[in-house]
C-alpha cells in the first residue's frame, strides 16, 4: 500500500506504526518502506505531490495497490486533532470537484475539502483546507480504481485557533492519536486490494506458457481465460501447463485445452 | 445501510429530497452540480461499490419514457420504459447493470412529476389503444420503495388513466405498497425468477424462490394481476428437471387467470458489457458456459438457446395458454 504526506512531521506517526525505514536512494523525495508499505514525503502543494505519486508508482507499479495521503487541514468548524474522511475534494482555482467513492466502514468522520494554493485564512463551516488533496486524488487515480484513493485529513487548524498561529511542535501531538482509527482503515484497503488482484498461481501458470509459446496479445487474452477457467473449473494447472508443452502450436494447445474445459462449461 | 446521500444543486430544495434525507439523519449529505460528476466517471470499480453504494438524488432531464427494444413487449404495441432509479439493491451475477454502470451507487431521480407529465403526454399521443410503461429495466421496481415511496407516487396516475398499463417489474417481496391500494386491472407486478438452485448460487441478496411465489400469491389473493419474467433462462445441470419444478411451483400456487403474461428469455449480453462483468467476477462460472460471440452480442450457442427456449416454452404450456407467452430475443420479434 501506497501512504503520501506532504511534509514529514505529519508522517512520522505513520511510520513508526507501520515500522517503515527509510531509503537510502537518489531521490528527489524521502521515502520510507517495509515489505508491504511505502510511503513519500512529497513537500508542499499540487505539483510536489503530483511528481511524488508518479515517483513512488514508478517504483513498482501495480494497478491494485491503495493509495492513502495522511496530513493536517484546516477546518471550519471541527475539532483540532479530528481525523476526517474525505469524501469530496474540491480545486479552488477550477472549482472542480472529485468524489473518492464510500465503501469503507470506517468510523471516522466525513469531510468535503478544497485545496487552494496558498494557507486559507478563511473557514467555511463543514469544510476542510489543504493543499495538496485535489492533486493527490487526480493523479493517484490514474493508478489505481477510485475506492482505494484515499484521504485522511487531521484539523491542525480552525477559526478558534487559525493557521496563523499554528505551532508545528504540535503536529505529532495531534496526528498520533488519529493512528487507532487510521489503522482500521488501511486494514480495510489492504483487504479491498487483495481482494481485486489477480491470483499469483494463475499468472505463473500464464508465464510457464508464455516461455513456451510466442502470444500475440490476443492469444495472450485467450492463454489467460483458459487459465482462468481451468482454475475455476478445479482443473489441475500442471494438466494445463501440459497441454501447451506437448503441442506442436499454440493453436492447436489453444484448441486442445477447450475442448477439455468443454465438458466442464454447463453451469452446476 | 446509506451513509453518504450526494445531493445535486438543482433538486436540493425539492420536497421528495428534503423527505428522504430526513429519512436519513446519520447520512453525510454532499451536494454536487450533477449526478454525473459522481456516478460517470471511469476508473470505478461497481464490484467493490456494490459493498457498499451510497445514494444519489438527481432529476432526470430529457427523454423519461423511451421506446423498449421491438422484440420485448408483453402483447400492446406502445410500449415505453422509464427509469426513476439506476441500479439495484440485489446483486446477480447476470445483471446487465453491472455491464452498463461504471457505479454501483443508487441514483434516484426526485422529480417524478416530469416523469408523469411525459407518461401523460405519451398515453395521450394515441388513446385508441393501450400505451404500456415498463418501471423495472435500469432498477427493481419494488425493492428500494421505502426510500422512493415510487408506488405510492405513481399509483394513483394509473388509476385515473386506464389507457396507460404499467409494470412493476421485481424480485422483491415488499409488496406492502401494492397491498394499501385497491387492484389496479393496467397495473402488472411482474416477478422474474430463476430455479431456486440457480438463484442461490447467481442472485446475491434475492428472497428466496418460495418467498416470491408467495408474494404473488398474497398480490393475486387481493386481486392484482401478476406477471413471470422467466429472464434469463440459464444453461445449466438438470435444466428440465429445475424448470419443470419451478413451473410446477408457481402454477400450482398462482390461479391462471390472474397470471397476465409470461415472458422468456435466454441469457445474453452485449459483449462489451459481458466483457466488464467477466473481469469484475473472474471466478464466475456463469461467465465460463456454453457462450459464443454473436454479432457483439454474448449468448449460448444457438443450437443451446433454441433448445433450452424450446424445452420451457413446452412446460409452461402444460400450465398456460401459448397466447400469454411472449418471447424475448435479441432481435426478430415472435409472440409465441
Amino acid at each position: 500500500m501506497n501512504f503520501v504526506c506532504a511534509l514529514l512531521p505529519e508522517a512520522k506517526a505513520l511510520i513508526q506504526e507501520l515500522g517503515l525505514s527509510k531509503q537510502k536512494i537518489e531521490s528527489p523525495f524521502a521515502l520510507f518502506k517495509s515489505e508491504s508499505h511505502q510511503l513519500v514525503v512529497s513537500g508542499i502543494g499540487k505539483q510536489n505531490v503530483a511528481t511524488a505519486i508518479g515517483f513512488l508508482h514508478g517504483l513498482a507499479p501495480s494497478k491494485n495497490t491503495a493509495w492513502l495521503n495522511v496530513g493536517l487541514a484546516g477546518h471550519g468548524n471541527a475539532q483540532l486533532g479530528t481525523p476526517v474522511h474525505i469524501i469530496k475534494s474540491t480545486e479552488h482555482s477550477t472549482q472542480k470537484s472529485y468524489y473518492p467513492p464510500s465503501i469503507f466502514s470506517s468510523e471516522l468522520a466525513k469531510s468535503v475539502l478544497l485545496t487552494c494554493d496558498q494557507p486559507s485564512t478563511e473557514y467555511q463551516p463543514d469544510t476542510a483546507y489543504d493543499m495538496e488533496g485535489s492533486a493527490f486524488f487526480a493523479t493517484a487515480s490514474r493508478f489505481c480504481t477510485r475506492e482505494l484513493v484515499q484521504s485522511v485529513k487531521i484539523i491542525s487548524d480552525n477559526p478558534q485557533s487559525p493557521v496563523s498561529g499554528f505551532d508545528k511542535s504540535t503536529v505529532s501531538s495531534l496526528i498520533t492519536p488519529a493512528i487507532p482509527l487510521l489503522r482500521i482503515l488501511i486494514t480495510e484497503m489492504e483487504e479491498i486490494a487483495r481482494e481485486i488482484s489477480p491470483s499469483f498461481e494463475l499468472d505463473t501458470t500464464f508465464q510457464e506458457i508464455a516461455r513456451l509459446h510466442s502470444l500475440s496479445q490476443t492469444q495472450e487474452y485467450q492463454v489467460q481465460k483458459i487459465i482462468r477457467q481451468a482454475d475455476l473449473f478445479a482443473l489441475a494447472h500442471s494438466e494445463i501447463i501440459s497441454i501447451f508443452s506437448h503441442s506442436t502450436n499454440l493453436k492447436s494447445a489453444l484448441k486442445h485445452a477447450n475442448q477439455v474445459l468443454e465438458e466442464k462449461r454447463l453451469f452446476p | 445501510m446509506i451513509d453518504t446521500i450526494y445531493i445535486e444543486e438543482s433538486i436540493a430544495g425539492h420536497p421528495r429530497t428534503k423527505e428522504i434525507l430526513l429519512r436519513f439523519p446519520q447520512a453525510t449529505p454532499i451536494s454536487c452540480s450533477n449526478y454525473k460528476e459522481i456516478f460517470n466517471p471511469s476508473g470505478q470499480n461497481f464490484r467493490l461499490q456494490k459493498k457498499k453504494p451510497s445514494l444519489i438524488l438527481a432529476e432526470k432531464t430529457g427523454h423519461l419514457a423511451l421506446p423498449i427494444p421491438e422484440t420485448y413487449g408483453i402483447g400492446g404495441k406502445r410500449n415505453f420504459y422509464f427509469s426513476h432509479m439506476l441500479n439495484c439493491l440485489y446483486d446477480c451475477r447476470y445483471c446487465f447493470l453491472q455491464g452498463m454502470y461504471p457505479s454501483a451507487h443508487y441514483v434516484l431521480f426526485v422529480n417524478y412529476e416530469n416523469f408523469l407529465s411525459d407518461i401523460e403526454a405519451k398515453t395521450m399521443e394515441d388513446t385508441t389503444q393501450p400505451t404500456w410503461f415498463f418501471s423495472g429495466y435500469d432498477c427493481d421496481s419494488l425493492v428500494l420503495d421505502g426510500i422512493s415511496q415510487f408506488v405510492k407516487s405513481f399509483l394513483p396516475f394509473f388509476k385515473t388513466n386506464h389507457n396507460a398499463h404499467l409494470e412493476l417489474r421485481t424480485k422483491s417481496v415488499n409488496i406492502k405498497p401494492l397491498l394499501e391500494n385497491e387492484p389496479l386491472e393496467n397495473v402488472v407486478t411482474a416477478f422474474s425468477f430463476t430455479p431456486e438452485e440457480i438463484s442461490s448460487q447467481l442472485e446475491h441478496g434475492v428472497p428466496s424462490v418460495s418467498s416470491r411465489i408467495q408474494a404473488m400469491k398474497k398480490l393475486t389473493d387481493r386481486g392484482w394481476q401478476v406477471g413471470l419474467r422467466i429472464d434469463p433462462l440459464i444453461d445449466c445441470e438438470d435444466f428440465s428437471t429445475r424448470y419443470q419444478n419451478l413451473f410446477q411451483d408457481i402454477f400450482s400456487q398462482i390461479p391462471r387467470e390472474k397470471i397476465h403474461s409470461v415472458s422468456l428469455g435466454t441469457f445474453r449480453m452485449p459483449t462489451t458489457f459481458f466483457k466488464k462483468m467477466e473481469k469484475l467476477h473472474p471466478q464466475e462460472k456463469l461467465f465460463s458456459g456454453r457462450l459464443e460471440n454473436r454479432s457483439g452480442t454474448v449468448a449460448y450457442r444457438q443450437e443451446i438457446e433454441r433448445e433450452r427456449k424450446e424445452t420451457c416454452l413446452q412446460l409452461l404450456q402444460q400450465h398456460i395458454p401459448a397466447q400469454k407467452i411472449f418471447n424475448c430475443e435479441i432481435s426478430s420479434s415472435s409472440n409465441t
